[in-house]
């Protein structure tokens, strides 16, 4: 038998080495986790669900298996959030939504098969904007999330729920989803990183699917050494989904790699445009200027379609959503709603008014109208032709640069409900991060500064395709000067 | 000219042969308990994902290739959206407008042809079942892949469109492309059918009629349907634009539903399945190892067999019927002869005994031997039909046949010559009678060898041997 | 242009099965209206020959073998169903027209 150490590890990485090496309990670490929630999510509500049984139960057959002499995995013991939209065997998974009411999957995610056979400890399910639809965790049935940092602010969103679980560190890694800045967004406004891999890096099968052609798997950290690690173990091919690319996974981080001397990186004119916070701007400004002290080049472009990036994403993501979100009926699953005897029409549509949300419904709404028999060209088709000429910015911007720096989000944290009554100011909140989905490329945000009351600001870095090895070297070199990161919400 | 032109177009889903489901692992065959055929995708689960069967998109590119039509180099998938109990996601993954075949055609079998519009594929649906107490969904056919075969509206008989299906499933048979069996589902048919006065330029309004579940059917209910629209539009009346459904019983259709205006199913591009790039190359390779269709079997058979057409159109009917009678023609070098066995006694057995070719007693090679003798005139025509009904019922060869039944005939010149010179000399009358111009003096002579010998002589050899024997001076 | 396109949206929460005619949808879509108006700024893109995107990057299709696997265990398919009779999902009866 190991002996207890006295202070447990703090990042996935080095509980991993722990607890790999004996020097750690998986058991321990996830009481620690466990303590944590149970201390500050009644304020927080980060968690839907907390896995206690499941998750002691994993916990004790890691450690046992260790003591059996097994290897364990690149995760081992790692306590991980999973957001309320990947499904696991035997247990709920509610998207936010009323519609899910009672749903048990009986298969797994492949995200989430991947983390557990690396030795992650899954402990519980994250709050989120309905079906993923928001950018402040405001939007689900099981009521909003709070900003670590502000109580009485949103923690940004979609995946809310999980930024918010690791900023107040209750687990070191946490699975978002990105479709339109979900990930990228909540880590800015809640201090940590999150990473948006290029599309179909990971695989998206047992993800429930807000916007297929802009949906990723999206994990939170503390610093970009775990998101690395945790990239690492979800990356990959995957033969049910379609979409998954096969390209082989690099070790993000490698030991030999450069840092960032003579990396170029671009600064669009448009990312730093009218409607950017001002403080938001001094922190972006200044983090640049920490990169170009590390040795890269900072490089002025333009890229011209940005400002179409919000219609031209709400356009897509709604058609699909409108496709997508059909299979919710009331027939196979979730909750049916009462209704008269003897009519289909009528059990449907009371199912879905009654168990969708509003923003969902007016999304559903606004996708079928773009789709609809002499619409289509006008508005869907439309949407993509631009998106033809978003992806064609990036293509030329990487032409010249190897990275694009922005503001992640054009504000700070604002506070709950500000926003709830406004859907457009609200969709405006991802301006900066809905082109990096459009056009597949990868993403991440970390954390850069914080403004006058304390909020943190996040700096968003963009890359090619399948190159996020750049973006996290350059998070590394970043998070080594700096130690924003590091910063730890009082509670 | 008639007063009135009938317009048909016939759109007709096919089940490819195919061991899993079209976007799902699960496998499928028609039948089951309900729902035991059915993986997270079929059923639409949150979080599922479609991918494409490759040995369906093979088999429908062969569909293409055989039917005739163009193979596009660059397809997708679209959702076709719209809500009912047995499509699990709310929509259909189908394909709009870039399907993997453009055009196509069926022979009609007099050389005319019926022209397609397109051949895409798409998944299955599931079955709804009603009863009183509310409707049943079953999922296990949900997902099953399927080709839809949508014919040009160029077909103006009832009759055409029976033989354009004939045709088809034939060719599909042929091709290895599925079993095309309208009983078990595997293939299904639904008829759009208008009616205008001749000469006009416009078409009539078109009437969708379904329920149709077998080819006779199709061809009844279109007749049924001609019939009422010319008597309406004869009448003054105007016909409606509705789908009708079929009831055999009645012998006549009823309204199913008007069309609604507001079928509208916002197709687009399914974000879950990248395009596929088809490459001729694998095209041209599909096309190199297609089996024989039935239209150059047809040709073959007419001009390398010189058999009638009559002969052909039968044998053709079934492919397994085709293939005994090629093995059987190629082992006896008679193709008519083995033509006439294959169409009457084999089919006439076959039918009697409930039976398909691939199950029949007597292997090809066998009834090739049979025929053989009778050519050599080893047996007689009838000694020929006591052998055949013989190896219906036993495992048994021809040559221990023919002695175990003593049916072998005498055709040995020398031993015949005896035997007729015998009948001569005993039987003067006879022989002074056809001597004095009396023909049918030698039929007389004739059945009195075939008495002495108990039948078994050769026939066409007695009257060969009477004539030389008795004109000789 | 919204006025009209509120009638419309009517006719589409019917096509999507959502509630029509209640006080609560009439402020949906309001609300969408107003959003497509904003979108509206679209139409004045320049796409002449952009072939649309409708998916973020080219990506190689993969296909997968024709090899059935074990399909799920009939309990495992109507464990969450709301309603459920002989082994089937049970709606409301379906009537056609
Ligand atoms: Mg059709
Ligand atoms: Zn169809």
């Amino acid at each position: 038998m190991s002996q207890r150490p006295q202070a447990l590890p703090e990042s996935a990485d080095e509980i991993a080495r722990a607890v790999s090496a004996g020097q750690a309990l998986a058991a321990d670490v996830l009481e620690r986790s466990l303590q944590r929630i149970a201390a500050l999510d009644g304020r927080v509500k980060a968690f839907v669900e907390v896995f206690h049984d499941a998750a002691r139960h994993s916990a004790q057959a890691l450690d046992a298996a260790r003591a059996g002499g097994a290897e364990l995995g690149p995760l081992a013991g790692v306590p991980v959030a999973i957001k309320d939209n990947f499904v696991m065997r035997d247990q709920r998974t509610s998207c936010g939504s009323a519609i899910l009411e009672g749903f048990v999957s009986p298969y797994t995610a492949s995200a989430v098969e991947r983390l557990v056979s690396a030795g992650a400890i899954i402990v519980g399910r994250t709050n989120m904007d309905e079906f993923a639809m928001g950018s402040s965790t405001e939007h689900s049935c099981h009521g909003p999330t709070h900003n670590p940092f502000d109580l009485q602010r949103i923690p940004g969103g979609s995946s809310g729920g999980s930024a918010a679980a690791v900023a107040a560190r209750m687990v070191p890694l946490a699975l978002g989803s990105d479709t339109g800045g979900s990930v990228r967004q909540p880590a800015a406004l809640c201090g940590v990183s999150g990473l948006k891999p290029t599309y179909g890096r990971i695989s998206r099968f047992g993800l429930v699917a807000f916007a297929s052609s802009l949906d990723t798997v999206s994990p939170f950290a503390c610093d970009a050494t775990d998101l690395a690690l945790c990239l690492r173990v979800l990356a990959g091919v995957d033969t049910r989904d379609a979409t998954s690319i096969n390209a082989p996974v690099p070790d993000y981080l490698a030991a030999d790699a450069p840092g960032i001397e003579g990396l170029r990186i671009g600064v669009p004119t448009e990312y730093f445009a009218d409607g950017l916070d001002p403080e938001v701007e001094a922190r972006t400004r200044e983090a640049l200027a920490i990169l170009e002290i590390q040795g890269a080049t900072l490089v002025e472009l333009a890229m011209p379609h940005t400002r179409f990036a919000i219609p031209t994403y709400y356009l897509i993501a709604t058609a699909e959503a409108s496709s997508n979100l059909a299979r919710y009926d009331g027939i196979r699953y979730g909750r049916r709603a009462e209704h008269p005897a003897d009519d289909l029409n009528e059990m449907y549509t009371a199912t879905r008014h009654e168990g969708f949300g509003a923003e969902v419904q007016r999304r559903i709404l606004l996708g079928s109208f773009c789709l609809r028999q002499g619409y289509v060209e006008e508005w869907y088709q439309k949407a993509q032709k631009v998106r033809t000429l978003i992806r064609r910015d990036f293509d030329a911007a990487f032409s010249q640069v190897d990275l694009i720096a922005s503001a992640t989000s054009p504000g700070a944290a604002f506070s709950l409900g500000e926003k709830l009554d406004d859907p457009l100011a609200m969709y405006m909140n991802d301006i900066l991060t809905t082109p990096a989905n459009l056009a597949g490329v990868p993403g991440l945000s970390i954390p850069c500064g914080f403004t006058d009351e304390d909020l943190p600001v996040g700096l968003q870095l963009m890359g090619q395709a399948l190159d996020e090895a750049t973006l996290l070297r350059t998070a590394a070199v970043f998070q080594e000067a700096t130690d924003y990161h590091r910063r730890e919400p009082v509670l | 000219m008639s007063e009135f032109e009938i317009t048909i177009g016939l759109e007709v889903h096919v089940q490819l042969e195919v061991r899993s489901k079209l976007f799902a692992p699960s496998p499928y065959a028609s039948g089951g308990e309900p729902n035991t055929r059915v993986s997270v995708v079929e059923l639409g689960l949150p979080g599922v994902l479609p991918v494409v069967n490759e040995r369906a998109l093979e088999l429908a590119v062969r569909a293409g290739i055989a039917l005739e039509g163009q193979i596009n180099q660059r397809i997708h998938f679209d959702r076709k959206n719209y809500f009912y109990p047995d499509l699990p996601k709310g929509y259909q993954i189908s394909q709009y407008d870039e399907p993997f075949c453009t055009g196509g055609r069926v022979p009609l079998g007099d050389g005319r042809y019926g022209q397609l519009e397109r051949i895409h594929l798409e998944e299955d649906a599931g079955k709804t079942t009603h009863t009183s107490g509310g409707s049943l969904v079953d999922l296990n056919r949900a997902g099953a892949a399927l080709i839809e075969i949508v014919g040009q509206p160029d077909l103006h008989t009832p009759a055409d469109a029976y033989a354009f299906l004939t045709q088809l499933k034939q060719i599909l048979q042929y091709a290895g492309i599925s079993e095309c069996d309208m009983e078990k589902g595997l293939l299904r048919c639904d008829a759009n059918i208008s009616v205008q006065r001749t000469g006009e330029a416009e078409l009539g309004t078109k009437v969708e009629i379904k329920n149709l579940n077998s080819f006779k059917m199709v061809q009844r209910a279109l007749e049924y349907e001609a019939r009422r629209q010319t008597a309406t539009l004869a009448n003054g009346g105007a016909i409606q634009q509705e789908t009708r459904l079929w009831n055999e019983e009645k012998g006549e259709s009823a309204t199913m539903r008007s069309k609604e205006s507001a079928d509208d199913y916002r197709y687009f591009p399914d974000p879950d399945l990248p395009p596929i790039s088809i490459q001729p190359a694998w095209v041209e390779e599909l096309r190199a190892a297609m089996p024989e269709l039935p239209a150059a079997r047809r040709e073959r058979f007419l001009h390398d067999y010189s058999l009638p057409e009559y002969d052909t159109d039968v044998l053709l009917q079934d492919r397994n019927v085709a293939d005994y009678f090629e093995t059987c023609a190629e082992a006896c070098q008679d193709p008519k002869l083995a033509s006439n066995w294959v169409m009457t006694e084999v089919l006439r057995a076959l039918k009697e005994r409930d039976q398909e070719i691939t199950q029949f007693q007597i292997p090809a090679t066998r009834l090739a031997e049979m025929i053989g003798a009778q050519i050599n005139g080893r047996i007689s025509r009838n000694a020929a039909k006591q052998v055949f009904e013989h190896l219906l019922e036993h495992d048994q060869d021809v040559t221990s046949t023919i002695e175990v039944l003593g049916l072998a005939q005498i055709s040995d010149p020398v031993e015949l010559e005896r035997i007729v010179q015998g009948i001569i000399d005993a039987n003067p009358q006879p022989v002074a009678d056809f001597q004095a111009g009396k023909q049918k003096a030698l039929h007389a002579l004739q059945g009195l060898t075939m008495k002495a010998t108990k039948g078994q002589a050769n026939p066409p050899m007695v009257q060969e041997i009477l004539r030389r024997l008795l004109d000789s001076p | 242009m919204a006025e009209i396109e509120i009638r419309e949206l009517a006719e589409l929460a019917k096509l999507a099965r959502l509630r029509q005619a209640t006080s609560g949808s009439k402020r949906t879509s309001e609300e969408v209206a107003g959003l497509l108006k904003s979108f509206a700024m679209l139409q004045d893109v320049n796409t002449e020959g952009v072939e649309p995107s409708a998916y973020p990057m080219t990506i190689a299709a993969r296909l997968r073998p024709d090899e059935p696997t074990k399909p799920l265990p009939q309990d495992q398919v109507l464990r969450n169903a709301p309603r459920q009779r002989a082994g089937c999902f049970l709606v409301p009866r379906v009537i056609e027209g």
